[in-house]
C-alpha cells in the first residue's frame, strides 16, 4: 500500500523518538549508529537497524524537514582514530510531525464504540 | 577501523550502489557507512563480543537492507532525472542517431525477409540485397556502439566501455562469413548492449526502459542458444529499442555533468 504523502512510517517516527530521548538525556545531536542503538535499545531487539533501512529513513526525515544534519570538522575525527560523522538534529518541523503522527495513532487506536456518540 | 571481509562487503556494497551518484552524495554515504562500522565494531569490543558474532551482525544489517538500498538509489536518480535530463544535441549525436536507426532498420528488414523466405533463400536469391544490408548494418551498429564510448567518455563508467566493446565485437564477428558465427556472436552483442545501456541510462542518455528491455532479450537469447536453436522472435523488439535509441540520440543527450568512478 503507498503511503500517504508527508506521513510517517513506523521507523521514522522511532527514529524521531529516539532522537528526542538523546536530546532529553543532553545529546542534542546525534549519529546515524548512536540512533541505531537507541532504537535497539528501545525496542529491546537482538539487531541493530539494516543500515540501508535506517539511512534511507534518516536521508528521507532530513529531506522532508524533520531532520537537520551537519558533518563534523574532519580533524575532530582524525584526531580520534575515526571515520567523520554526521549529526542529526530533530527540528521543530519533526517535532510537530512526530505530534501528528503520535495523535493520529491515538486517535486509530481509540475503540469505535468510544469514537461514535449514541444520539 | 573494521577491516573484517564482512566489513568489506558492505564497503563493496556501498560503492556499487552509490557508483554514478555525484562525488558529495556518494562520498556522505560512504563516510556514514564507515562510521557505523567503526562505532558497531568498538562497541562489540568493549563487550568482548566474538568477531563471527559481530560478522553476523554486519551482515544480517546489509543484508535487511539491500531492498531499501535500492530503492534509495532508484529514488535518487528520480530525483535528479529531472536535472539531467537539460539535453543538448549535437552533429556526434545526431550522426550516432541515424547509425543506430540504420542498424535496427536494416536488421529488421533482414529479419523479416528471413522470416518470409528462409536463411538459404535469403542469402542466395535475395544476397545482391541481403549481404551489403547486412554489411552496412554491422558496421553501423559497432559505429553507434563505440562511438557512444568516444561521445561520452568522460561520464561512461567500466561497465559501459566493456559492453560497448562486447557489442562492437559481436556485431563484426558475423562479417567472417560464418553462419554459425553469426548466430553465436549475436549473445556477446547483445549482452554488451544490455549493458551498455544500462550505464547509458544511468546517466539520462537513453530511458531506463531501454535497458530493461534488452537484459530479458539478451538472456533469453543466450540461453535459447545454448539449449538449441536461437530464439530468432527476440531479434525484433531488440533491433526496434534501437530504432528508439536513435531517436533518443538525435534529440540530443544529456549536458556533462560530472559523476563520480
Amino acid at each position: 500500500m503507498r503511503r500517504k504523502e508527508g506521513a510517517l512510517v513506523p521507523l521514522e517516527v522511532s527514529i524521531l523518538e529516539a532522537a528526542l530521548g538523546l536530546r532529553s538525556r543532553g545529546i542534542a545531536e546525534a549519529h546515524g549508529f548512536l540512533l541505531a542503538k537507541e532504537l535497539r535499545d528501545g525496542r529491546q531487539a537482538r539487531r541493530l537497524t539494516a543500515y540501508g533501512t535506517l539511512y534511507k529513513a534518516l536521508d528521507r526525515l532530513e529531506r522532508a524537514g524533520h531532520l537537520a544534519s551537519r558533518w563534523e570538522d574532519p580533524q575532530l575525527a582524525a584526531d580520534e582514530g575515526r571515520p567523520r560523522r554526521r549529526f542529526y538534529r530533530v527540528t521543530l518541523t519533526g517535532e510537530a510531525a512526530l505530534a501528528e503522527a503520535i495523535s493520529a495513532e491515538r486517535d486509530d487506536t481509540l475503540p469505535r464504540s468510544a469514537a461514535v456518540q449514541p444520539s | 577501523m573494521n577491516g573484517s571481509p564482512v566489513a568489506g562487503l558492505v564497503r563493496g556494497w556501498v560503492d556499487l550502489y552509490t557508483r554514478g551518484l555525484p562525488a558529495d552524495a556518494r562520498t556522505a554515504r560512504r563516510d556514514e557507512i564507515d562510521d557505523d562500522l567503526w562505532c558497531e565494531h568498538a562497541e562489540a569490543a568493549a563487550a568482548g563480543r566474538s568477531a563471527r558474532s559481530l560478522d553476523a551482525d554486519l551482515f544480517l544489517r546489509l543484508l535487511f537492507g539491500l531492498p531499501a538500498d535500492v530503492s534509495w538509489r532508484l529514488a535518487y536518480r528520480g530525483r535528479t532525472a529531472a536535472a539531467r535530463m537539460k539535453r543538448s544535441s549535437s552533429m556526434s549525436a545526431r550522426i550516432l542517431g541515424v547509425l543506430a536507426i540504420m542498424y535496427g532498420l536494416s536488421f529488421a528488414t533482414l529479419v523479416v525477409l528471413f522470416a518470409q523466405v528462409g536463411e538459404e533463400a535469403l542469402w542466395t536469391t535475395f544476397g545482391l540485397f541481403a549481404v551489403p544490408v547486412f554489411v552496412t548494418g554491422a558496421i553501423a551498429f559497432a559505429a553507434t556502439a563505440l562511438g557512444l564510448l568516444w561521445l561520452l567518455n568522460d561520464r561512461v563508467s567500466m561497465l559501459g566501455v566493456v559492453g560497448a566493446v562486447l557489442a562492437a565485437l559481436g556485431s563484426l564477428g558475423p562479417l567472417s562469413g560464418s553462419a554459425d558465427w553469426a548466430r553465436i556472436a549475436t549473445a556477446p552483442l547483445m549482452v554488451g548492449s544490455a549493458m551498455l545501456m544500462w550505464d547509458l541510462a544511468g546517466i539520462g542518455v537513453v530511458s531506463r526502459w531501454i535497458p530493461i528491455v534488452q537484459g530479458p532479450i539478451a538472456i533469453g537469447y543466450t540461453v535459447s542458444l545454448l539449449l538449441g536453436p536461437p530464439a530468432y522472435g527476440l531479434f525484433l523488439p531488440f533491433l526496434l529499442s534501437w530504432v528508439a535509441i536513435g531517436v533518443s540520440l538525435i534529440r540530443g543527450v544529456p549536458q556533462a555533468q560530472a559523476r563520480s568512478g
